[in-house]
């Protein structure tokens, strides 16, 4: 090792200054150690001390810049020293952005905000919203794990101060056009819609989309606002702003069956509503609620979205992907007699649900982890049993990992386990594009969709894989594209949930075994 | 209700806080032996910075420095019998804030020091510091070091002295609010404060008759002492906290102090009780010849500065030291931005130009750190975890997080809240 | 006529969105042109229950 060792006359640094680039120097290729100081005679005598021989001979003053390299060669040295002015000379490049770190800095930044999302894990979400709703901002509140009496604390000081909790656990909502959380792109138009569910709402907008229709807003409430715990809070108040609303012409309401009291209260609210409104509980017996005064119910979301569609005056498009009996004949046949379950592997819960409700009026109940009545709950998420319909986006299978909706890597195991049944006869799918979803979920279960058929015809069957997209030719996966990855892997595709429950009834119930 | 009760209390009291330190008045009134000054300092006893420390477990700098100070008191006559005399427990030690004084580093002050006597002239209130140099104070024990406090004791402080007597006292608060106007923070960089500070006491000290040969030898001292004015600087903000303390309900912290091998802090409403944990490593930038794992833990009073808006909180208007910080402006800047989260308020005399002269965050408030999660900042030197040595470097340093959580604690538990 | 509630507002301005939480919601709304800043948010009191709890008494 040498020690080389030049000065820069009347160069005057900082020394902490010194001090960063005496580092860098020193992280440079065969450079062992290197020192820049001022030449004070105090500094001269420390980098003597130090080692740092031939720094007396210089004859620096207290004014010039003294740089002593410790490196593998002379010409390695020198050519650092020869670098210097680069060091010294600094390129700040691009300035830092100040992050903010709370709801109340977030405000100072952006004073006209009006909404706040918020998606933190479900023990803090209580706090960000309480502070959102303290400085007037209405709520978007995607968390879930929040407390029923959290739930209703937040919703009654929301109303009290005329603002909206939209939530929690709300994962979808469409305020003038703009798409919060996992949305699909729509057009707009005159169809406003209120969800207690996240997914029923992207299927009702997509489906309105591709019908030809348009929406106003979507305004997600949260699963649990219409039971009698939280009275239908959030409910009535989007309610009441779609009924001023100048662009909505008929509300559209998706929920669970509400309470028995707050049904009482909405069906009040909905009488003296100026505007039509449709509803559509999931999950109820047919008939269950009937027509009342304005009031069109609906039993499924198809079914409420046409009536949604014919009661804003438009006609709904026919994008003729009916189930027709040639196609199920087809698929039938080749189907063992021991075939004789479906095994739903659901990203979207209220498909899940609504799945349930298609195969329950059809006599055919299912089991699931979120299922419609308690007697059908699955004893282990993980074993599913005869028809089985899961919904992977629910707790125990998303604590700690990505939503299904945005990585289909527990589906697709799912999907692969369930093909190594023998008593299976359709694996039935959801496939739900849209702003935040993954970029290609067609594509991650369509890999899937190939080995289970795979699995499947190893042991001498055919199985049946049908899977109901969500979306529109508007959102950037590419609906077209989506089905056809999705029909190459050889799935039946169609592109509504409430379809392909359909289909898998009409393909195992007309049999003759 | 007895919640909004508590919150109402608390902010009434973190304003009053708040207002004490920034209505404070520090003047410089003398410079005299601290054992003639702080009146509660034994004989056989030295001051140390940070928390209570006993010998066992006082960090390599910080021994370094104690031994320095048993020889220059002539306690003893070199290291080894010092570092005997103090095992065995023949010196009380104590900390500095617990005599209304700090230091800067190993913090050490015992009787025939001179110290600055500063009075607080708003709340009546006096703090004391002692001198800053770069060599004792960081556990150097050698002659030379030993040296340069002989110096202070028996030319500077007196000449210094004579000349702040015969001004009666000197007004720090114009010079301090100049400074940092100048690119000084007061911590790292207090050398625009110090060139004022001499100028402004060059000719009192000619006026009052002090000798040709110690005026010389005083005004080299003083006129190339960069740091000079850290030592006035502490005892300031020193005088300002202190204003603060034992306001009842206030969670705004009076105390930011380490000793190499604890930090501890003070809150206002609760009493004088310390909130330890285990001192930080400094993430920082060496001296030639030194590194990483020569470093010792954060150590010195000197946080004292940052406890009331200045050091870390300024470093904004420091842009001389903007490599300790990364090295963009915008990164000096963001961090005293990010003070004003965890603060009461802002400075209504000490500014800093590139926020738009806006004031520096002042009054740390134990609530809004946990909440935040933001740390205060800290920029500081660093000592060598070996007792003999010179100052090796500097850099930032936060304090640990588990010292406002267990003051939060004992908060609840003093005011019922538990 | 009672005057305009905030939710009312919220469906006839322009959404300005502060947004506490997984990233890619913000994303999300600029790439669909609206207003919005992220919050760079961690657990408060780095998730000490007892301090959290402390805190929602005295903050």
């Amino acid at each position: 090792m040498i020690t080389e060792s030049a000065m820069l006359k009347n160069r005057y640094f900082d020394s902490v200054f010194l001090m960063r680039i005496s580092k860098q120097l020193g992280e440079q290729p065969g450079i062992h150690y290197a020192a820049l100081v001022m030449g004070t005679p105090k500094n001269i005598e420390i980098l003597a001390d130090a080692g740092y021989s031939g720094i007396e001979t210089l004859g620096a003053s207290s004014n010039d810049l003294v740089v002593s390299i410790k490196a593998d060669s002379i010409d390695t040295a020198q050519d650092v020293i020869n670098s210097l002015e680069n060091f010294l000379v600094r390129d700040t490049g691009k300035p830092s952005t100040r992050r903010v770190k709370t709801i109340e800095q977030a405000l100072t930044q952006q004073p006209d905000s009006n909404l706040a999302v918020i998606s933190v894990p479900g023990e803090f979400a209580t706090r960000e919203a309480r502070q959102a709703l303290k400085r007037g901002l209405n709520v978007f509140l995607f968390s879930d794990h929040v407390s029923i009496e959290d739930e209703l604390e937040l919703k009654q000081s929301a109303s009290e101060k005329g603002l909206i909790v939209m939530g929690p656990d709300c994962g979808t909502s469409i305020v003038g056009g703009v798409g919060l959380g996992f949305a699909n792109a729509v057009q707009s138009g005159t169809i406003g819609i209120i969800g207690a569910s996240g997914t029923g709402t992207q299927e009702v907008t997509s489906l309105a989309h591709r019908w030809g229709s348009g929406i106003s807003h979507a305004i997600g409430v949260g699963g649990r606002d219409l039971s009698d715990d939280i009275g239908g809070i959030s409910t009535m108040q989007a309610i009441d702003a779609l009924d001023k609303d100048h662009n909505t012409a008929v509300i559209l309401l998706i929920s669970k069956p509400p309470g028995l009291k707050t049904l009482a209260l909405v069906n009040q609210r909905i009488a003296a509503c100026s505007k039509p409104v449709i509803t559509c509980f999931l999950g109820s017996e047919k008939g269950l609620f009937p027509d009342t005064d304005n009031i069109t119910t609906t039993h499924n979301l198809d079914e409420a979205t046409t009536a949604a569609i014919r009661l804003a005056g438009g006609i709904r498009v026919d994008e003729g992907s009916e189930i027709t009996p040639e196609s199920i004949q087809r698929e039938r046949g080749k189907l063992k007699p021991n075939q004789k379950y479906v095994r739903g592997v659901f990203s979207g819960g209220t498909l899940c649900y609504q799945a349930q409700q298609v195969l329950r009026d059809a006599g055919m109940p299912a089991y699931s982890n979120e299922p419609l009545e308690k007697d059908k709950h699955l004893s282990a998420s993980s074993k599913s049993t005869e028809h089985t319909l899961l919904d992977m986006g629910a707790d125990e299978f998303t604590i700690g990992k990505p939503h299904p909706m945005v990585d289909s890597s527990l589906r697709v195991e799912r999907i692969l386990s369930e093909a190594q049944d023998p008593t299976v006869a359709v694996i039935l799918l959801d496939c739900i594009l849209g702003y935040v979803a993954s970029n290609d979920p067609g594509g991650e279960i369509a890999l899937a969709i190939i080995d289970a058929k795979k699995i499947a015809k190893q042991r001498g069957d055919e199985l049946t894989v049908v899977v109901s997209i969500c979306g529109t030719e508007i959102d950037h996966q590419g609906l077209d594209q989506q089905v056809a990855v999705l029909e190459q892997a050889g799935a039946i595709v169609f592109k509504s949930g409430f379809q392909s429950a359909e289909y898998a009834v009409q393909l195992l119930s007309g049999r003759s075994n | 209700m007895e919640t909004i009760d508590i919150k109402e209390k608390i902010e009434f009291a973190n304003a009053e806080a708040f207002n004490r330190i920034v209505a404070a008045d520090p003047v410089l009134v003398d410079i005299r032996p601290a054992g003639e000054v702080i009146p509660k300092l034994e004989d056989r006893m030295v001051l140390h910075s940070g928390p209570p420390v006993n010998w066992v477990h006082m960090s390599g700098a910080q021994k370094g420095a104690v031994i320095a100070i048993v020889i220059f008191e002539g306690w003893a006559n070199d290291i080894a019998s010092a570092e005997q005399l103090l095992a065995s427990g023949g010196v009380k030690l104590e900390p500095n804030h617990h005599h209304s004084a700090v230091g800067p580093m190993a913090g050490t002050i015992s009787k025939s020091l001179p110290v600055y006597v500063i009075e607080n002239r708003t709340h009546g209130n006096r703090a004391y510091c002692r001198l800053v140099e770069d060599e004792q104070q960081f556990g150097n024990y050698h002659a030379g070091a030993i040296d340069g406090l002989r110096k202070w004791r028996d030319i500077w402080a007196p000449s210094i002295g004579h000349g702040i007597r015969h001004l009666n006292g000197l007004s720090l608060k114009p010079i301090i609010a100049k400074a940092l106007q100048m690119g000084d923070e007061l911590h790292n960089r207090p050398n625009a404060a110090s060139a004022i500070f001499t100028g402004a006491m060059s000719v009192p000290m000619i006026e009052s008759g002090v000798s040709t040969q110690d005026l010389i030898s005083t005004l080299t001292y003083i006129s190339s002492h960069d740091l000079l004015f850290l030592g006035l600087a502490m005892a300031s903000a020193k005088s300002a906290a202190d204003a603060a303390r034992n306001i009842e309900y206030s969670t705004v912290v009076t105390a930011m102090a380490r000793n190499g091998y604890e930090f501890g802090i003070n809150v206002s409403g609760l009493n004088d009780q310390w909130f330890t944990a285990p001192a930080p490593a400094i993430d920082g930038l060496y001296l030639p010849g030194y590194d990483e794992n020569d470093g010792g833990l954060d150590m010195g009073d000197s946080a004292i500065t940052e406890t009331v808006g200045w050091g870390g909180f300024a470093i904004g208007a420091a842009p001389g030291i903007l490599s300790l910080v990364g090295g963009t402006p915008e990164e000096a800047l963001n961090y005293s931005l990010d003070m004003r989260e965890i603060t009461e308020g802002l400075s209504p005399d000490y500014s800093i130009p590139a926020l738009g002269f806006e004031g520096t965050a002042v009054g740390i408030d134990i609530r809004k750190v946990a909440a935040s999660g933001t740390l205060p900042i800290i920029d500081t030197a660093i000592a060598h975890k070996e007792p003999g040595h010179s100052i090796i470097g500097a850099g930032l340093v936060r304090p640990p997080m588990a010292c406002f959580h267990s003051a939060l604690r004992a908060f609840a538990a003093k005011y019922g809240l538990e | 006529m009672e005057p305009e509630k905030e939710v009312d507002k919220l469906l006839t301005s322009p959404i300005s969105a502060i947004n506490i939480g997984v990233e890619d919601f913000a994303e999300n709304l600029a790439t669909q042109g609206t207003q919005v800043i992220h919050v760079n948010w961690s657990p408060p009191a780095g998730g000490d229950s007892e301090i959290i709890a402390i805190l929602d008494k005295i903050l």
